[in-house]
């Protein structure tokens, strides 16, 4: 039988908040983060690191979290779609995916937030083909992508609006 | 995959030394490359452990070698059989020993190896090289041992698999060590920092109360939703699914004592275990395909590759994931049959309890063909045309969490989709209805797949008995989806002849069809019916005759897949008419001018009745929007250029709310006609109107619209009306047929929603009569200062909800006796206004609406590599009159990212062995953003006269792009005599077809 | 999906990691950025009993230049290379490291770690070869430098020795009127290339070619390239017709697989296409014209 393995720690900070758990290191990411965080708006929809809906920041890069050990983002800051609602408001991205109608069933929409994060903390004013690259690893089955587009260019609108 | 090898050495040592060596798996195994270790199971029987990788990666095989033939000193033949890398492999071979002149020994050496399994993807599938090398290696390192005295290699670490399995143990003295971090370099910090703030910054942006467009989107948008996968209540155990590596193949032995004996195993089911513990599953067709007997595990036979054969049950997913790879399975490979018509033959009968591989097989005709082909003016004949196999691969895969209770109530949170699945479930479990409470939440999408996740459910009931009631979940991995989760069947049609009068109008149409099903018939044979709700497609044509067949093969087993069993049709006729005008040189446009239906109502050849629509005007719009004028001017210069490019027009049928009637077509003693669908409305204690439904969301916002249906019959903004989220049996609202599925919600789910309000309404109206002594015809409902209320017009009296529910809940000895029979609480089931088909003739109405959808498309090819590039894409759609504009665009968005998925890029391949060749999201490719054009859209409102609203379902959507990307590429590549034939057209599988030139397989006979 | 179960360390220095690799010997394998090696030890083609993740060492994320050559820690990843200086300054390093799949993977992926697992598919080989790049190899006993086309030696395999760690890859700077590009074609940005090229090339006056690589990814085990047909082209002007004729020879060479990414034959027939395009991009590049490079999408 085999033995026990030993367990590592991960500390990360998630969302602002510091976390610290004990984890055995074949654990991924994503498994920490909806497991062990129990942050369940992180989705999985592929083995094999297509999809793109389990991405997260990790120092402010987009990343599938599906393909990283949890042990290997240690010591690292984590952003997550549980970061853009603050106490029931909502961030300009929300807004305008919803206003956009760029979600149906909804399963891919956190990590499209996330690569729209990582895209507008680069490009404050993207083009659709600078939203096409960026989205290129997000696969949605229900939008066909257009309203995804405008969703993103209203949010661009919105953020400058507001910055 | 199989290999074939032959050779010889000589070696400077007897014919005897050499067969002494040979002949004893002892000496022998060890020669092998990569050898670790090994045990004898018998005199002539090895247990080897090797390790076998490509380069780098690889991992711990285990072989079973068996001597079969010794015959000294000439002969020597082993077989043996392995696993490694997630495959499986059988290898034959045999040394044949001869003298050489010198005394020395002449080997020759020949031998047979088949692998199978999802090793075959690695590197894309292009493993045969380095596997060739192997053997090659093995050869040489054979010749090297039996040349000279053997150096023992170093044994190869055996790994997990070595640990688990064999107690070997290969993990070093060195303790796991985790140095203290050090920091990263200066510029990688600041680099990382400034990433950081810049996120940080965006995400200070001011935040706002905002009303989200959809009420689904309030909790969606915040990654609030509850799929599945989200919910995971106390003590909760996960199940784990291993499958077949063979596409047929008979199961000679299980031992799962290995995985069983895993700490932090709890349980595993095997096939034997499910046939004593359940019932096979009902099956839907008629004859033979009554006998096939459908377990959740396979029992005697593998027949697809991924058919389940034993569940695991662990404390962890990684746990059973560990456990099922230490459960072993024998199995014997059998011939496989992976073609429509080959299955026919029955050559190879899969379920052999019936002898037969025909699910259904009937004969649709209706006017008079002989006539019809007599008058033509032009008789085109199609030798073969060919829809494939893909599947909407919705994100979210098919889960659940079953807890069946030591009191024999079962709750099954599942992702389903409609109540069908319950009809299977709870017979097979031998438990009453009652005892399942089925409920959904929030579903990553389904597009008719998830219909046929139900024994997966039953293993996760099973499962939970089994663990006296602690909850078992089940997650889908994305390659068990890809090999089993729903895929849309593949459909042939072969010797299609098509009459067609002096003008180009089709006359007549003759054409035999068959349905490829895959291993299990399962919501089959339903589909050999659906197709005929659009037997005629958008034309006029009266005589048609489609002799239908369907079979099973050995592929995964097909799931009702967004256009249904339509979609292949329309494709099919489309196909036609696009072909037809092509090779009698009539303008795609004129082509179906002439043959559109003109008028609606329009009855079908066999009494369908098309609800509304102006195909002229559609056409005209979407010509419009594209710039047809345009693109036909840039196509005369492309053309001049050399350059390939093509305009298609596709006219597609989204029939919605089924007549289940039709099921009598494919077995008349079928139960079913009509089309049942509930909801309920009713006031709670606090006066809050609640709606439940009857249906299974996934996306497509009924929170949303049912809110705005039933917020209008009572006059109430739709915030003020709630709608539960998801489906749950105990909220009564639903009936046999209800579900998400066919592009009727928003006439059989609106339809309840609305009837359920009506008789509130009417409640609401009696008590309001009572409390303000009023005359109905004076009173208002509305909204006032104390909520939703009912006044008298024109007086300031009013009673809010609260008060009217009061009546009723907590206040009831005021009410007069008349109105001790009102309960606030509606029940509403809307019955579409259906008869019962005639089975004989096969004629009925079978469907309610009929949208339309127009698409043009732009393509250009490149005329090496068949890549395709489309350049404009427009889009009319036709649902009757639209409740909510931004959720029918969006609806027409993703119906057309599937059908330029389809139609360009995705299809499930399997080759020669049944080995499914797209057996990950990242050999099937799902539709990119970056394979997205922009769409054109545009809209016409022709209200159905049959549906309340005038709404007509839409979610389907048709497939118009299958149809307007093959006739865009047909235009393009007419001019090169090329017939596209196929409704799938990536440039990899055009170029096998079209480069080296092909057989056109289409004439015209002109009279 | 997860991975079988391993141990894992974490070594602070490249001095520990190279002991700690040598110590467990043939089961452990190094962890970069996991972008290739994690989805196999999901998929469970690979059971390592130990995982050193090296993904830390400071010694290896480096990316600088110094007189005549560009010096790229092993751990540099595809987004930093994109968006350093040498991709700046060389076209061809800038197509591939932007284009390898998505931006989520383009975080984490690592030159170093590309090169290592050495997948046939992959995108860094065939970049390496157009560039003349030297693999910095270190292990425990110091350390050797190899020539890329010496380096990667079989799918899945290269020169690594047991315990061995890549380190830093150079690249020469292009000398004056260089050009390059290289170009995939591929079904969707997450997935491999079902077939890649490059060239890099440089011009005399009168754009004649002084020195040219070619190089076919996805092409068979190794990239694909040729002396001789490189030395055909020196010396010449670049005609439409000598590239076809380049493009043709080299294909020949080529041994793609039939697999779910397309058949021999059409794999062949858009290698031809890609080398071809790549070339003429090269050309205008090295003539000084700013040509925007992207892989194809089916």
């Amino acid at each position: 039988m085999p033995e026990t393995l030993p367990t590592a720690a991960v500390r990360v900070t998630v969302n602002g908040k510091p976390c610290e758990r004990q984890v055995e290191p074949r654990q991924l990411l994503v498994e920490f983060i909806r497991e062990e965080l129990r942050l369940t708006g992180t989705h999985i929809g592929c083995d094999t690191s297509f999809c793109g809906a389990c991405t997260v920041l990790l120092d402010g890069a987009p990343v599938k979290s599906c393909t990283l050990l949890a042990v290997q983002a240690d010591g690292a800051e984590l952003t997550t779609v549980e970061a853009l609602e603050q106490d029931g408001q909502v961030h300009p991205l929300q807004q305008a995916f919803s206003e956009q109608h760029g979600l149906q069933c909804g399963y891919c929409t956190p990590g499209m937030f996330m690569s729209s994060l990582a895209l507008l903390a680069e490009h404050p004013e993207p083009s659709p083909q600078d939203i096409r690259k960026a989205l290129s690893g997000n696969l949605c089955r229900c939008t066909g992508y257009q309203n995804i587009i405008k969703s993103v260019q209203t949010a661009a609108t919105l953020l400058r609006q507001e910055g | 995959m199989d290999m074939q090898f032959s050779g010889e050495f000589s070696v400077a040592r007897s014919k005897e030394e050499v067969f002494a060596m040979l002949a004893d798996p002892q000496q022998f195994a060890p020669l092998l490359p990569g050898y670790h270790s090994m045990e004898m199971k018998d005199a002539r029987t090895a247990k080897i452990r090797a390790r076998v990788g490509i380069g780098r990666i690889g991992g711990l095989a285990t072989t079973e070698l068996s001597l079969v033939e010794a015959q000294a000193p000439h002969r020597a033949r082993y077989t043996g059989r392995g696993k490694l890398m997630q495959g499986v492999y059988r290898m034959h071979t045999a040394f044949d020993l001869h003298d050489t002149t010198d005394g020395g020994a002449r080997i020759s050496w020949q031998g047979k190896a088949e692998l199978t399994g999802k090793i075959l993807s690695l590197a894309g599938g292009g493993i045969r090289g380095y596997a060739e090398k192997q053997i090659t290696r093995l050869i040489a390192s054979l010749e090297t041992a039996l040349s000279s005295a053997p150096e023992p290699e170093p044994a190869a670490p055996g790994g997990w698999l070595g640990r688990a399995l064999y107690g070997l143990s290969d993990v070093s003295a060195t303790e796991a060590r985790i140095e203290p971090q050090v920091a990263p370099t200066p510029d990688l910090q600041a680099q990382r920092a400034a990433a950081n703030q810049r996120i940080q910054a965006l995400l200070e942006a001011p935040r706002a109360q905002v009303k989200p467009a959809r009420r689904e989107d309030e909790r969606l948008i915040k990654g609030k939703g509850l799929f599945v996968d989200d919910y995971s209540p106390a003590g909760l155990l996960h199940l784990s699914v291993l499958r077949a590596p063979y596409a047929h193949a008979r199961i000679v032995n299980i031992d799962v004592s290995k995985a069983q004996a895993l700490p932090g195993v709890a349980c595993t089911l095997t096939g034997k275990e499910i046939m004593e513990l359940t019932d096979p599953f009902i099956q839907i067709g008629a004859g033979a395909t009554q006998q096939i007997t459908d377990y959740a595990l396979a029992t005697d036979k593998v027949i697809y590759q991924g058919d389940p054969v034993v569940a695991v049950v662990a404390e962890s997913v990684a746990i059973a994931e560990d456990a099922l790879q230490l459960v072993d399975v024998e199995y014997e490979p059998l011939e496989v049959v992976l073609d429509a018509e080959d299955a026919l033959t029955d050559r190879v009968a899969l379920h052999e309890e019936t002898g037969t591989n025909t699910i259904f097989s009937g004969v649709y005709e209706y006017g008079d063909l002989e006539q019809a082909f007599a008058d033509a003016a032009h008789i085109v004949k199609i030798d073969r045309l060919e829809f494939h196999r893909f599947g909407s691969t919705a994100l979210e895969p098919s889960a659940c969490v079953a807890t069946w209770d030591p009191r024999g109530e079962i709750d099954l949170f599942a992702n389903t989709i409609m109540t069908v699945p319950l009809a299977f479930l709870a017979p097979a479990l031998r438990v009453r209805m009652d005892q399942i409470r089925l409920r959904t939440h929030d579903i990553g999408g389904s597009f008719g797949n998830k219909i046929t996740n139900y024994p997966y459910l039953t293993l996760c009931c099973l499962a939970s008995r089994k663990m006296n009631g602690a909850p078992v979940k089940w997650i889908e991995t994305r390659t068990g989806q890809m090999l089993t989760g729903g895929h849309g069947s593949e459909r042939i049609y072969l010797d299609t002849e098509v009459a067609l009068d002096r003008n180009g109008v089709i006359t007549g149409l003759r054409s035999k069809h068959i349905d490829d099903i895959g291993a299990y018939p399962r919501y089959e044979p339903l589909g050999s019916v659906i197709w005929s709700q659009v037997l005629p497609a958008t034309y006029k044509l009266r005589n048609i005759r489609i002799d239908f067949n369907q079979v099973v093969t050995n592929k995964g087993p097909s799931a009702p897949n967004r256009g249904y069993s339509r979609l292949p049709h329309i494709w099919f006729m489309e196909r036609v008419v696009d072909i037809c005008g092509h090779e009698l040189g009539i303008p795609a446009d004129q082509m179906r001018l002439n043959n559109y239906i003109g008028e609606f109502p329009y009855e079908t050849p066999n009494g369908c009745v098309y609800d509304s629509g102006d195909l002229p005007a559609m056409l005209a719009k979407a010509k419009e929007l594209v710039g047809w004028d345009a693109w036909q001017k840039k196509q005369a210069e492309a053309r001049g250029e050399g350059r390939l490019l093509g305009i298609g027009i596709g006219t597609t049928l989204d029939s919605g709310t089924n007549n289940w009637g039709q099921a009598r077509y494919v077995n008349p003693q079928a139960p079913f006609s009509g089309n049942s669908t509930a909801a309920t409305v009713k006031l709670d204690l606090d006066g809050t109107v609640v709606v439940s439904l009857g249906t299974f969301p996934q996306g497509q916002g009924h929170e949303t619209t049912a809110a705005q249906v039933v917020g209008k019959v009572l006059g109430l903004p739709p915030e003020l009306v709630q709608v539960k989220t998801g489906f749950d049996s105990l909220n009564d609202s639903h009936t046999g047929q209800s579900g998400t599925y066919a592009s009727q919600f928003v006439v059989t789910g609106l339809s309840a929603a609305h009837g359920a309000a009506l008789k509130l309404k009417a409640e609401l109206t009696k008590l309001a009569c009572f409390g303000l002594d009023a005359a109905a015809e004076d009173l208002e409902f509305g909204v006032g200062d104390m909520g939703p209320q009912v006044s008298v017009r024109g007086t300031e009296q009013a009673l809010n909800y609260w008060m009217l529910a009061n009546f009723i809940n907590s206040n009831s000895a005021s009410l007069p006796d008349e109105l001790r029979d009102l309960s606030l609480h509606a029940r509403h089931v809307y019955m579409p206004p259906f008869k019962v088909p005639d089975v004989e003739k096969k004629i009925g109405n079978l469907t309610l609406t009929y949208a339309l959808q127009l698409h043009i498309c732009v393509i250009e090819v490149n005329p090496d590599t068949f890549q395709t590039k489309i350049l404009d894409y427009a889009i009319v759609d036709d649902c009757g009159t639209v409740i909510n504009p931004m959720i029918v665009e969006g609806q027409v968005h993703g119906a057309a990212a599937h059908g330029i998925g389809a139609a360009l890029l995705e299809e499930i391949a399997y080759d020669r062995e049944g080995n499914a060749i797209s057996g990950s999201f990242t050999d099937y490719a799902p539709i990119t953003i970056n394979a997205m054009p922009e769409l054109k859209c545009a809209n016409r409102q022709s209200p159905s006269p049959f549906t309340f609203h005038g709404a007509k379902g839409m979610g389907e959507g048709g497939g118009g792009p299958l149809h307007s990307v093959c006739a865009a590429l047909q235009d393009a590549l007419h001019g090169q005599d090329l017939i596209i034939r196929h409704s799938h057209n990536s440039p990899m599988v055009m170029f096998d077809r079209f480069a080296g030139g092909t057989e056109k397989g289409v004439t015209v006979e002109s009279r | 999906m997860y991975p079988a179960p391993f141990r894992y360390h974490r070594p602070a220095t490249l001095g520990s990691a190279l002991t700690l690799l040598a110590e467990l010997g043939a089961g452990a394998r190094p962890l970069a950025g996991g972008q290739s090696l994690i989805p196999i030890l999901k998929m469970r083609m690979d059971e390592p009993s130990d995982l050193v993740d090296i993904g830390r060492l400071t010694e290896l994320t480096h990316i600088r230049k110094d007189a005549d050559r560009y010096h790229l820690g092993a751990l540099a990843t595809h987004a930093r290379i994109a968006a350093s200086a040498a991709a700046a300054e060389i076209p061809a390093l800038h197509d591939c490291a932007a284009n390898i799949a998505d931006p989520q993977v383009r975080s984490l992926g690592t030159i170093g770690g590309s090169i290592s697992i050495a997948d046939p598919s992959s995108d860094w080989p065939t970049l390496l070869h157009l560039l003349d790049a030297q693999v910095v190899c270190r292990g425990l006993h110091g350390s050797r430098t190899i020539d890329i086309r010496d380096f990667i030696t079989d799918s899945y395999s290269n020169s690594l020795a047991d315990g061995e760690l890549v380190t830093e890859i150079q690249i020469p700077v292009p000398p004056a009127n260089s050009g390059g590009a290289y170009l995939g074609f591929k079904k969707a940005a997450p997935a491999y290339p079902a077939a890649a090229a490059g060239v890099q090339l440089t011009l005399t006056a009168g754009n004649i070619c002084q020195t040219i690589r070619l190089a076919l990814g996805a092409a068979g085990p190794v990239p694909v390239t040729s002396g001789d047909i490189e030395q055909s082209l020196v010396g010449e002007p670049l005609t439409e017709a000598k590239l076809q004729q380049a493009a043709a020879a080299l294909v020949d060479l080529s041994d793609p697989p039939t697999d779910a990414r397309g058949s021999a034959e059409f794999k062949r027939t858009m290698l031809h296409t890609l080398v071809v395009r790549a070339a003429r991009m090269a050309l205008q590049r090295a003539q000084g014209d700013v040509v925007k490079g992207s892989h194809d999408y089916a």
